[in-house]
């Protein structure tokens, strides 16, 4: 059984709204970044995959075995969900056996995961205290250990680092890089730092259609020699706004530094420099049309 | 998986605080209803009176037209007349022309005048017992049942809805103590043919009936929305469990967690009536769980698969409220048949002593009938409610959540 995930053609609707507009993709092992902004589909797809929304057309396969066959694929994947939430007043490891049972697992199976899977999201110490009284931190290094209990081939998370401290962040972003060595992960997240430090295979979904498939360094491409910095007057800015995509800006006392999108160099003082993913996102976004919060 | 699933569930349902609100609910009705227990003896011939051993069960119209002609009288001289519109007692005042009618009504029947009443009432209660016997009046002679009817129909409108004048409620408010041998007989039935232990059990079931046929759509609906409350529905359904072992383990928890306290106070009548040490008795041990199984865990399993399937399918406590009404209505509809015998197809029957074995006996039949209706019933629902997770597992019937979002605003996805 190859550890893949394969999606052909793949449509959802809610009413008049379509939220997954002939989707292609296909996913290897490894962490698959699925970056969009808030609404763009990217929940929709998740769920698709773990089965907990049926599709309106396409074909989804994952892992050899077609979506329809729902309790096969629940098998198989794991699932954070957006909103992740237990029971607050069970205990860690209670919960954690709680969900193992559901999962189909033996008491001895349990018994052997539960505390391996607490170590390697370091919450053995509080396998002991309630839900409730866990970090969001450590409700979401909970969540991950869930999601795997029963070793999926394929786990599915879903804005996992929404709400997370820096430092959190950065330690959950590595646990799913060590967890994605032998099986496939997907990370859907609007935040594209979560993207950028830790997938190498990358889509990004706007309004329902798949905009870009590839690496982080395609995606990088795509804005090779397009990225300007530059340090303006405040009175500037706003031309340089309403003429270019600006990506950041930092202000120094009456000055700007700006970072933004050209063609071609624009201006004399603007200066060249390296693009990262944050600002192939935003090309890509401007490219297809869509509005831009700024 | 199933049983592993069951036992959690029961860890679960017994940290509720709601389980064990419903707990000491049980416990204080019984020990208000059931604390004082008194074990009957062998009858005397002689004592006082044979109130505790039964009424007579062959009413004839002279008796309703006696007991519904005194309860009338004793009220008109008393001014306190009582309804009971929705089941509750409620205190109806007349007005000077509508007493007038009901002295007059009370003169066609009886041939009395109002002046004449309390003479009458005295020298009743002179050769019977005030706390045992209802008062009867004398009526007029050549009083037809129709006619008395007639009379009591006009009550019934000056009094509104849920007076005790209508045909049904004069019937059941009729209650003629039996006379020795009746008490013997009836006595004889409760230990020959109830092993004493039985006619108990019986009694245990119509108290606790009234409460189990409500409380446990309270925990039942706790329970179920707890997994919305605590975001886990997702969690749930992307498990391997099937929907059918999720639901069905977590029922049968919900049933055997409220049983079990009604079945541990319902070992304590029986255990009184070895207490009561009354001799050539053979008393029948487990009456008391075959009554539990045979009448309260229909009606338990009734009252939970509500629960489940109204919470499941609308995500909110609308079963408290369809449960509520149902009991009401059940309620209801048993107090005219309190002392048992009849017992239809209502949700909790009644029976309302220890003794009627005869009644019991006649109307068995129609009994297992109900209970066996009411626990397909209950078998009926969880299916369905199987059928509605199911659904929801594949992201339909939502009521919450993004994806319901989704369907109410189209600009999140």
């Amino acid at each position: 059984m190859k550890t893949e995930i394969v999606i052909r053609n793949l449509s959802k609707s809610y009413g008049k709204k379509q939220a997954l507009k002939n989707v292609d993709l296909q996913i290897g092992k490894g962490m698959f970044g699925l970056l969009g902004r808030n609404g763009a589909g990217k929940t929709t797809l998740m769920k698709v995959l773990s089965t907990l929304l049926e599709k309106d057309s396409g074909k989804i396969k994952v892992c050899g075995i077609s979506v329809e066959h729902a309790s096969e694929i629940r098998k198989i994947t794991g699932y954070l969900p957006q909103e992740f939430s237990m029971y607050p007043n069970m205990k860690v490891y209670e919960a954690m056996d709680y969900l193992g049972v559901l999962s189909g697992l033996t008491k001895a199976q349990r018994k052997e995961r539960i505390p391996m899977l607490l170590e390697r999201v370091n919450l053995t110490e509080n396998a002991g205290i309630k839900v409730r009284a866990l970090s969001g931190g450590m409700k979401r290094r909970l969540g991950i250990a869930q999601a795997i209990l029963h070793d999926p081939k394929v786990l599915i998370v879903d804005e996992p680092t929404a709400g997370l401290d820096p430092e959190e962040r950065v330690r959950f972003r590595n646990l799913l890089s060590e967890i994605a060595e032998d099986r496939i992960v997907i990370l859907s997240t609007h935040i594209v730092g979560d993207v950028e430090a830790t997938c190498e295979e990358i889509a990004v979904i706007d309004q329902g259609r798949i905009l870009f498939r590839g690496t982080v360094g395609e995606l990088l491409s795509l804005v090779e020699g397009r990225v300007y910095r530059a340090e303006v007057s405040r009175k500037e800015l706003d031309r340089i706004r309403s003429s270019y995509n600006v990506t950041s800006m930092i202000t120094l006392g009456n000055n700007v530094k700006v970072r933004f999108l050209a063609d071609t160099k624009p201006f004399s003082t603007a200066q060249h420099c390296d693009a990262g993913v944050e600002d192939a996102y935003m090309y890509l976004m401007q490219r297809e049309g869509a509005p831009l919060c700024s | 998986m199933f049983i592993t699933l069951f036992r959690k569930e029961c860890v679960q349902t017994a940290k509720s605080l709601t389980y064990w609100l419903y707990v000491a609910c049980l416990v204080l009705f019984f020990n208000s209803q059931l604390g004082n227990m008194h074990i009957l003896t062998p009858p005397q011939e002689g004592q006082e009176n044979y109130f505790d051993y039964g009424f007579e069960t062959d009413i004839t119209e002279q008796d309703i037209m006696e007991t519904g002609a005194g309860s009338l009288v004793w009220a008109y001289y008393y001014d306190n007349y009582m309804t009971y519109p929705v089941g509750f007692a409620k205190s109806v005042s007349l007005n000077a022309d509508e007493k007038e009618e009901i002295g007059d009504i009370i003169c066609e029947l009886t041939g009395l005048k109002p002046a004449d009443l309390e003479a009458d009432i005295a020298a009743f209660f002179e050769t019977h017992d005030i706390q045992t016997t209802q008062y009867e009046v004398k009526l007029k002679e050549g009083l037809t049942y129709d006619r008395f009817l007639k009379y009591m129909d006009r009550v019934a409108e000056i009094l509104g809805p849920g007076s005790g004048y209508t045909e049904e409620n004069l019937r059941a408010n009729v209650q003629i103590p039996v006379d020795y041998e009746g008490a013997v007989a009836n006595y004889r039935d409760l230990t020959e043919k109830d092993g004493l232990t039985g006619g108990y059990a019986r009694l245990f079931c119509d108290y606790m009936g009234v409460i189990l046929g409500i409380l446990p759509v309270f925990v039942t609906a706790t329970r179920m929305l707890r997994d919305k409350r605590s975001r886990m529905q997702e969690l749930i359904y992307a498990r391997r469990a099937p929907s059918g072992t999720v639901m069905g383990s977590r029922y049968l928890a919900l049933v055997c967690m409220h049983m079990l306290p009604a079945a541990v106070l319902s070992v304590i009548p029986t255990v009184n009536c070895i207490r009561a040490g009354i001799e050539g008795v053979n008393l029948d041990y487990l009456a008391w769980l075959k009554y539990d199984l045979g009448w309260l865990l229909p009606m338990v399993m009734a009252v939970i698969s509500v629960g489940i399937f109204c919470t499941e399918l609308t995500e909110t406590a609308l079963a408290v409220l369809v449960q509520t009404a149902w009991w009401f209505i059940s309620l209801m509809t048993g107090g005219t048949e309190m002392y048992g015998g009849s017992y239809g197809w209502n949700l909790i029957p009644r029976h309302n002593t220890e003794l009627n074995y005869a009644g019991f006996e006649e109307g068995i039949r129609q009994l297992a009938a109900n209970r066996i209706f009411y626990a397909v019933l209950a078998m009926v629902l969880l299916a369905l409610t199987i059928l509605i997770y199911e659904r929801k597992r594949k992201g339909h019937l939502r009521r919450s959540g993004k994806i319901f979002r989704n369907h109410k605003s189209t600009d999140q996805v």
